[in-house]
């Protein structure tokens, strides 16, 4: 359907009269303050005594360097600084946005017990002081350790103070049930592929060489969607500097409106095409011999097994001609090895494809010969820096890290966690926590910290999610604003936001790999308190004092920065110390050093461990689990201006984009009589139903498939923007499918239906709850 | 064509319900300020009431002005008189509107020099007369504010005084309300001829007019229309035209607010 | 004597809203209103599209219609080329607001009309507008026309074409968009250029 112009002006005045803040100031009698004749417009923060500060931004987990201007006891204006090999100077809308997430009136601002006798979820909460919540946690953990052992409380994390959550207070207390949703909801499938191809992880901050390459193929990868700010710096620069995009996506992203080539894939048959890119490069001898010959291992299994994925084979299963695919693959050939295949961060899309998509991928980057190689994938290792002196942790971090790749858990005197045997990967799965918590099996799951982790909108089945929360003892949430999963909490710790505190520092491989410091600029609000101190508090009141021997954090990271010749109040001038990294393989070579840690030493093509845990040794394609006719898969991805679902009660970035829509297909749209802009509901495969949500009725679809931003659709009644404004993708996703490799959860094998004529919410403006909420 | 935003421009409207009793106040005070003139060159009985109840409008006029002002409690007013604008209405129609309240306050008051408020009453009622429609026409930007207005505008404004003379029984007023209404329906005609046989632009404006407010426009003109059959009945006489002038106009500065960027 | 102007690179822009949230802070914009936007536009059917990412803004136009429909001089062009306003003098009459063809003024709370001022603070102070600054696709370009150095007139020089917003009008802007992605040039702007 083509809008037409008047609608498009009624839909555009209708949106904007509700924003009229004109209109509404001058329905006050003294707008802006009682009346003095003479009072000039109020001064503007930068003619004032302005300070500055460092900072590392946490808006998302990129974590771009920051400098903090403050100015009259308030941030006023966050910047990137140029000497930051992550911001570059430069940072995206959300970290632009920091300010309003500090100043967000609906923040948590004291410690909150549920009332006793209440309901979990019926929000009824009395305030206490810090002492009396942390009593109140160590005497159900110590119940739940004399019933069921310490490895019945679980930990969930994400976010620089995930350290001390997901990491180091468990291993403390001794249970290795300890998880991120950032690995097993997100990057589980790449990390595994990766080490057991590369022998090294894919880096936290996926590491493609983008300034050295020229010609660049990305598969369901939204770069300019996602807004990780240096990726999207460097990406931009590669276009203009004239390097080709192809973009493989049954959308059309935004990455998809640089490209020369748009693949408009049938999802969930990407396996398929890299399958078929490897059988052109091998059949037609286009593949680097040479670095094929001189690094890896399994090349002719790998022939033997491509052979059968012909372009034709891959036309009928991904829509996309065979010449096509025959033409970009000797494209890729031609300017190999400055030709990429860049591997994604959210890659848990269909579960059991998931590993072998990631292989197929990196695969095709091997036969490009382009792994450590300039335009291709470098390689980075995390600068090293002393731990401070304690004594060691009766169990190791089981959490693993999204950059790091799994954890070997090794032996110990505890119990292995709960999803171990599950899956290949070692790294904790957090999805795989719930069902004990539920059922016992293999051991009872009873107290459970979520920390900065909305478990609401991460992991799948909600209302499963909720059943597991009302068999806990413990639930406890450390978080900034009242989430809807923080209101199930018996004990709420308010966090203070990044802009208030000191944190560990960010250790952070790169091309140059960087240590960078963050430190408060304001005072924390209200009673709120950084997670640092958060963990050791309570491990003290736990009897876990020996393991926190710091005093402060000051003394803390003064001790760290010392075994490398810094401090604290060196750091407080630099921000940043930049190191030298050794990017390509010739930088190891010259010293003499093999950077790929496999058994074999080799790149392998061939898993001889797979093949032992009967596993496949080469990468297949398993046909794709089919919805419901008459239903669309439901695809999902980012709003340029938001982080998952953290960000939604930012009233700058709300302004930005305040709802998210559901994307149809034009043709679609026609044939179920739904117009632009309409409020729709949608319904999944097992019945579930999110929205209002409006329909985006677009050509930028395929007609398999519909697709929203995630994080919208908050049932958080206390986060006064994010509150019931449309739809949750996680909400819709009652079915996952578990990565045999990873454990990664496939989150994309969920189907919907459109039910037209849903009611019109009836939204008020961001600028008119803004206006409430300061009048309040 | 499929748009989006992130952040909104600003499109809404910047002339509110307060602007248009100013637009309705106006016409009165600047057409009043023609017959004050009118009375004073042609020696009429009445010309101290005409005065006074120029002077009377003009301040309402001036009071609406400075409630729909968002910075009516900042001395900034002043700055129209301190500074030399002369391309812009709103500094024409300040000027011309303050001319006429200091010649009607001396015409009133029968003191000074005749000639020299006549003059003055010339230049400030024509340019108060004439401003409202300048400061919609001066805007090429918005589609529906086409030069027609200049015309339209004073006319309509006449008619909206004349009207009210003639409820008010003032028996010259009589006979020029059906000219005045008949050519204000002849200028309204050309309006709407002018915008849809114009470019695109001028026939998306003709829709967007009819879409937003067209029955009540047409409702407008033949309220004006009709005025020399009902011209018998002196009350309806009066309001009838009266409601169709001030209909067409506040429709025009309502809707007329919309300018067709970016679709 | 300069002419402080601005460039956007289509090609590389993303229509991300850094630039947008970055303004928002700097210059203490009020919700609900805004000095700099996004306009996202598609043409073309499945699968030959095109989108058009579009930052806007105050274009300082060099014959701007906001500047003589003010009644009180509040509104003027300062010697660099910075339309700019001065809100102690503004009555709020709005007559800027409704001459300007792009959307760009809007009145503050405050009671005085504001706008982009090219961050006038900031370049008073050798400093790059903070949307320029942010910009993580590095789009965007601001400097001096008159000079054949700075950064805007290099960018102008390597377009490939460069377009302007509603040229019918007569405006002169000086934000240039250099390299819109359809043929055309800018989307929603064909009528304009043949009219
Ligand atoms: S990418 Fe954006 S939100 Fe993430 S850390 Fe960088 S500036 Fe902050
Ligand atoms: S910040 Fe740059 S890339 Fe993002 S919308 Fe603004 S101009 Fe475009
Ligand atoms: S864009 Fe609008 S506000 Fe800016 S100079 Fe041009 S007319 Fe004036
Ligand atoms: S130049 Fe400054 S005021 Fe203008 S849009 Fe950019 S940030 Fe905003």
């Amino acid at each position: 359907m083509k809008l037409g112009r008047r609608d498009f002006i009624k839909l555009s005045c209708a949106t904007v009269g509700a924003l009229a803040v004109g209109s509404t100031a001058k329905a006050q009698l003294f707008p802006g303050g009682f009346p003095n004749p003479f009072r000039p417009p109020p001064g503007k923060w930068f003619e004032g005594d302005v300070t500055t500060s460092y900072s590392y931004c946490e808006m998302c987990f990129w974590k771009c360097g920051m400098k903090v201007s403050v100015e009259g006891g308030k941030v006023r204006k966050v910047d990137g600084y140029l000497e930051n090999p992550k911001s570059r100077g430069m940072l995206c809308p959300r970290g632009q946005a920091a300010p309003a997430t500090t100043y967000d009136p609906d923040r948590l601002k004291k410690p909150l017990i549920r009332v006793e006798g209440s309901e979990r979820g019926a929000g009824q909460y009395r305030e206490a002081s810090w002492d009396e919540a942390f009593d109140y946690i160590a005497e159900k953990m110590f119940a739940i350790r004399d019933e069921h052992g310490t490895e019945s409380v679980a930990f969930m994390g994400h976010g620089t103070g995930d350290e001390w959550f997901a990491s180091y207070l468990p291993g403390a207390w001794g249970t290795p049930n300890a998880a991120k949703p950032s690995v097993s909801l997100c990057t589980a499938p790449r990390e595994t592929a990766s080490v057991y191809t590369f022998g090294r992880g894919i880096a936290g901050h996926e590491q493609i060489d983008w300034d050295e390459t020229d010609y660049i193929v990305l598969i369901g990868h939204h770069i300019g969607e996602d807004t990780h700010n240096t990726q999207l710096q460097q990406f931009a620069q590669a276009l203009t500097r004239g390097a080709k995009l192809v973009v493989v996506d049954p959308r059309f992203s935004v990455a998809a409106a640089k490209a020369k080539d748009w693949l408009p894939i049938k999802p969930a048959t990407d396996t398929a095409l890299l399958l078929a890119w490897i059988n052109v490069l091998i059949e037609e001898e286009i593949y680097d011999a040479e670095y094929v010959e001189k690094y890896t291992l399994g090349f002719e299994q790998l022939a033997e097994h491509a052979a059968q994925y012909t372009p034709e084979w891959a036309e009928a299963i991904t829509e996309i001609p065979a010449d096509t695919i025959r033409r970009i693959a000797r494209e890729m050939a031609a300017h190999a090895p400055r030709a990429v295949l860049p591997v994604g961060r959210h890659v848990v899309w269909y579960g059991h494809d998931d590993s072998h998509r990631m292989r197929a991928l990196y695969f095709v980057n091997i036969l490009l010969g382009n792994y450590g190689m300039p335009g291709g994938y470098y390689l980075c290792d995390a600068p090293i820096v002393d731990t401070f002196p304690a004594p060691e942790l009766p169990l190791a971090p089981a959490a693993g890290g999204c950059g790091g790749g799994p954890v070997e858990v090794g032996d110990s005197p505890f119990r292995p966690s709960v999803d171990r045997g599950k899956f290949f990967g070692t790294a904790t799965s957090v999805q795989e926590f719930i069902e004990p918590m539920i059922t016992g099996e293999p051991y009872p799951v009873k107290g459970l910290f979520a920390y900065g982790v909305n478990i609401f909108h991460s992991i799948p089945m909600v209302e499963r999610t909720k059943e597991a929360l009302r068999h806990l003892d413990l639930y406890v949430a450390i978080d900034i604003l009242p989430m809807e999963h923080v209101m199930w909490a018996d004990v709420i710790l308010p966090e203070c936001t990044f802009l208030e505190r000191h944190d560990d520092l960010n250790l952070v491989a790169h091309k140059t790999p960087f240590i960078q410091a963050r430190f408060p600029a304001v005072e924390p609000m209200y009673d709120s308190k950084p997670a640092w101190w958060i963990a050791r508090e309570l491990g003290i009141k736990l009897g876990l004092g020996e393991y926190f021997p710091w005093e402060n954090i000051e003394e803390y990271l003064d001790r760290r920065l010392s075994s490398i010749g810094s401090s604290l109040e060196a750091m407080a001038e630099q921000g940043t110390i930049v190191r030298r990294g050794r990017p390509y393989i010739a930088d190891w070579e010259r010293l003499n050093r093999n950077p790929f840690d496999t058994p074999s030493g080799q790149l392998e093509f061939y898993s001889e461990r797979f093949a032992e845990a009967g596993l496949d040794p080469l990468p297949v394609f398993i046909d794709p689990m089919e919805g419901p006719s008459g239903y669309y898969r439901l695809l999902y991805g980012r709003s340029p201006v938001h982080t998952f679902a953290r960000t939604h009660n930012n009233a700058v970035l709300m302004e930005m984009d305040s709802e998210n829509s559901v994307w149809l297909n034009t043709r679609e749209a026609e044939r179920l009589g739904v117009s632009h802009r309409e409020y729709v509901y949608l319904e999944n495969q097992d019945g579930v139903v999110e929205g209002p949500v409006r329909a985006n009725v677009t050509e930028r679809i395929r007609q398999d498939c519909v697709y929203i931003t995630h994080g919208y659709g908050h049932k958080a009644p206390l986060m006064k923007l994010a509150n019931g404004r449309g739809a949750s993708d996680t909400h819709l996703q009652t079915r996952y499918d578990l990565d045999p490799y990873s454990g990664g959860a496939g989150l994309r094998n969920n189907w919907v239906r459109i039910v037209p004529g849903a009611p019109d919410p009836q939204h008020k403006s961001i600028a008119q709850l803004v206006r409430e909420r300061s009048q309040a | 064509m499929m748009t989006e935003f992130y952040a909104l421009p600003n499109t809404e409207h910047f002339w509110h319900w307060p602007t248009l009793i100013h637009f309705f106040l106006v016409a009165m005070a600047g057409g009043a300020a023609v017959i004050t003139t009118i009375a004073l060159l042609t020696k009429h009985p009445k010309v101290r009431t005409y005065a006074l109840v120029t002077m009377v409008l003009i301040v309402l006029d001036l009071i609406t002005l400075w409630i729909e002002s968002p910075a009516r409690f900042r001395f900034t007013h002043v700055w129209i008189f301190l500074s030399f604008a002369p391309a812009a209405p709103i500094w024409l129609g300040a000027w011309g509107l303050s001319v006429s309240l200091v010649a009607s306050f001396f015409v009133w008051l029968q003191k000074g020099p005749r000639a020299l408020w006549a003059t003055l009453l010339i230049i400030g009622s024509a340019l108060a007369l004439v401003y409202p429609g300048l400061a919609l026409a001066a805007n090429i930007n918005r589609p529906l504010w086409t030069p027609v207005v200049l015309i339209l505008f004073p006319l309509t404004g006449m008619l909206t005084v004349i009207s009210i003379a003639h409820l008010l029984k003032q028996d010259w007023a009589k006979r020029w309300i059906a000219p005045l209404s008949l050519a204000s329906v002849a200028m309204v005609i050309v309006y709407l001829a002018g915008l849809a046989m114009g470019g695109t632009e001028a026939r998306m404006a003709f829709d967007y007019l009819m879409g937003h407010g067209g029955l009540l426009f047409a409702l407008g003109l033949v309220l004006m229309a009709i005025v020399p059959v009902i011209r018998r009945v002196p009350v309806v006489a009066a309001l009838v035209p009266l409601a169709g002038a001030t209909i067409i106009r506040s429709l025009i500065v309502e809707v007329g607010q919309i300018q067709f960027f970016g679709f | 004597m300069s002419r402080m102007a601005m460039a956007i690179d289509l090609a590389a822009c993303v229509g991300c809203a850094a630039c947008s949230v970055a303004c928002k802070h700097e210059n203490e914009v009020p919700i609900g209103v805004n000095r700099l936007w996004i306009r996202n536009t598609t043409i073309g059917t499945f699968p030959n599209l095109v989108t058009e990412f579009r930052p806007e803004q105050c274009l300082h136009c060099e014959n701007p219609p906001c500047v003589p429909v003010c009644p009180t001089g509040c509104c003027f062009v300062r010697a660099d080329g910075i339309v700019d306003i001065e809100p102690m003098k503004c009555i709020g009459c709005s007559a800027c607001i409704a001459a300007c063809p792009y959307d760009a003024r809007y009145m503050h709370p405050d009671g005085y009309v504001s706008k982009c001022d090219f961050c006038k603070h900031r370049v008073a102070k050798g400093e790059l507008p903070a949307c320029v600054t942010t910009c993580p696709t590095l789009c965007r370009s601001f400097g001096d026309l008159d000079d054949p150095n700075s950064d805007v007139s290099i960018a102008l020089r390597g377009a490939r074409r460069v377009d302007l917003l509603r040229p019918g009008l007569g405006t002169g802007p000086k934000l240039y968009y250099l390299n819109a992605p359809a043929k055309f040039g800018l989307v929603g702007e064909e009528g304009q250029r043949s009219s």
